[in-house]
């Protein structure tokens, strides 16, 4: 994408709030609205990412920001709904077809377990309705390949240790090793730690057409090169499926990530800060090799390296990510989109990753879909 | 008698068996691509085909097996249980809850039984086939 501004942000941290999800999602828009330095009615569609909040949502948030009267439309793709909401808008105004595109993730998540993740009945009753428990497969299965239960943990110390500084996360305090590992057993062998908290919050951005900035003099230096989304393909396996095929099992994030490289241009090489799907420590490592950061094998010497940690060659989750963040499930790829965007301004104090010049950001969701976007300056 | 009550007979081959039998699961497989449906589907998923159904043997070996230790929402299973993958043939894995009290080791034998919830009804579930190897 050639065209493409990101020409405000605006984030209500993460968390848990006595609001509503119409407040938390009104203080993220007018925040980007503001960064962007428009007016609702200057946005010629809203986008709203959300999961479960009820009828006409969208409208009922931006309600509250202004009655401005332009096109609004509810994007839902469970874990990716804003990065689908953001797939969206980057194309309305790459294509022309928008100038100026507002797009606002929002979820006020239940505690506890993520229920209704799309599972049947039989499935559920059966006891095999638990999203924890295809994370944890998938740690069994990266244990297998040479990770250990330290480099489970690690990654959560990482991650915590890196939100010490983003007043947008909800868990802002270091965590030791052993902390995480003695925290209570999930699904074995994931512990409580090693796993996001579903959680409230919002994030909002402004798409711009590059020649409607220039117009408007707003600062165009961040810009959207490529945002993809997958799909189910015939060799995938994410909640909620009860099978997958032994041989040639694919990844959705690979996917996602190769059309979004080829879209801009660039390759896993050239990044210089990585927001990823943290939905718990294997797959931040599991999306170290999908996203092209390393070979397939090396997640967990990548990790070792101390390369993902902030200082490193290329910090993954410099924000802290979903594991200190928590996952406000429709806001978390605008939240990425946030932490990407004060990254490429050099205004992400101290968790800065030095002379951040292109990044990327990653959801996936239940379903079977995953989003990534290229974010340059 | 009446037959036992499935969750989902359309899940199992032998919808007749009773709780602790072996069954076979009722998969499809594709004609063209060969690749396996579990449950079963008409068409191929993948390229559209016409599937063929087919019963998946009662053998099956151990794949990766985690466990469920905080009773989810809607689950009729008490925790704590295991869960895990049963390999079959090298072709598909499926989910199932595994009947015994400590994972079994990755490559071990399962055998697909019908396991009884506390309502009566039933599902299918792995369980060690090894001789002397726990049963419920």
């Amino acid at each position: 994408m050639d065209h493409v501004v990101v020409a405000g942000i605006g984030i209500h941290p993460f968390g848990r709030f006595d609001a509503g999800y119409r407040e938390l999602g009104a203080h993220a828009a007018a925040a980007a609205l503001a960064d962007a330095g428009i007016a609702l009615g200057e946005a010629d569609v809203v986008l709203v990412g959300n999961v479960g909040a009820g009828m006409a949502k969208g409208q009922n948030l931006v309600d509250l920001v202004g009655h401005a009267g332009v096109p609004i439309i509810n994007v839902e793709a469970a874990c990716a709904s804003s990065g689908s909401a953001l797939w969206l808008g980057a194309r309305l105004v790459e294509q022309g077809a928008a100038g100026t595109v507002l797009c606002i993730g929002v979820e006020k998540a239940p505690r506890g377990f993520i229920a209704a993740s799309g599972y049947d009945d039989w499935q559920i009753a059966g006891g095999l309705g638990v999203n924890p428990v295809y994370f944890a497969l998938q740690a069994r299965e990266l244990l297998d390949r040479g990770a250990t239960l330290d480099d489970l943990a690690d990654v959560s110390v990482k991650n915590h240790r890196h939100a010490l500084h983003n007043p947008n996360a909800m868990y802002r305090r270091e965590v030791s090793r052993d902390e995480v590992l003695q925290s209570r057993m999930v699904c074995p062998p994931l512990t409580l730690l090693m796993l996001c908290a579903p959680n409230e919050g919002a994030a909002a951005c402004v798409l711009m057409h590059e020649g409607e900035a220039r117009r408007r003099g707003v600062d165009a230096a961040v810009r959207l090169r490529a945002v993809s989304l997958v799909s189910r393909g015939p060799d995938d396996w994410f909640v909620p499926a009860p099978s997958f095929p032994l041989q040639g099992r694919t990844s959705l994030t690979a996917r996602a990530a190769r059309l979004a490289y080829e879209e801009a241009g660039i390759g896993p090489e050239d990044l210089d800060v990585v927001e990823c799907q943290d939905t718990d420590a294997g797959s931040e490592l599991a999306a170290y090799a999908d996203l092209g950061l390393c070979a397939a094998g090396e997640e967990a010497a990548f990790l070792r390296s101390g390369d993902t940690a902030l200082g490193g060659r290329i910090p993954v989750n410099p924000s802290g990510g979903l594991l200190s963040k928590g996952e406000p499930l429709g806001a978390s790829g605008l939240g990425q989109v946030h932490e990407l965007v004060t990254q490429l301004r050099g205004g992400a104090g101290p968790r800065q990753v030095e002379a951040a010049q292109v990044g990327i950001g990653h959801v996936m969701g239940a379903g079977h879909n995953a989003s990534v976007v290229v974010l340059t300056r | 008698m009446t037959s036992p009550t499935w969750l989902d007979a359309t899940l199992v081959a032998d919808a007749g068996a009773s709780a602790g039998m072996p069954v076979h699961l009722a998969a499809s497989a594709c004609g063209r691509c060969a690749r396996m449906q579990f449950p079963r589907r008409p068409h191929c998923p993948a390229c559209g085909a016409a599937a063929e159904p087919v019963a998946l043997p009662e053998d099956a070996t151990m794949g990766p097996c985690t466990a469920v230790l905080h009773a989810p929402p809607g689950a009729l299973v008490e925790v704590p249980y295991l869960v895990g993958v049963a390999r079959f043939d090298d072709r598909i894995g499926i989910l199932g809850v595994v009947l015994a009290d400590e994972p079994p080791a990755p490559g071990s034998p399962l055998l697909t039984v019908a396991m009884a919830l506390p309502d009566g009804r039933l599902t299918y579930a792995f369980r060690p086939s090894t001789p002397g190897g726990p049963t419920s």
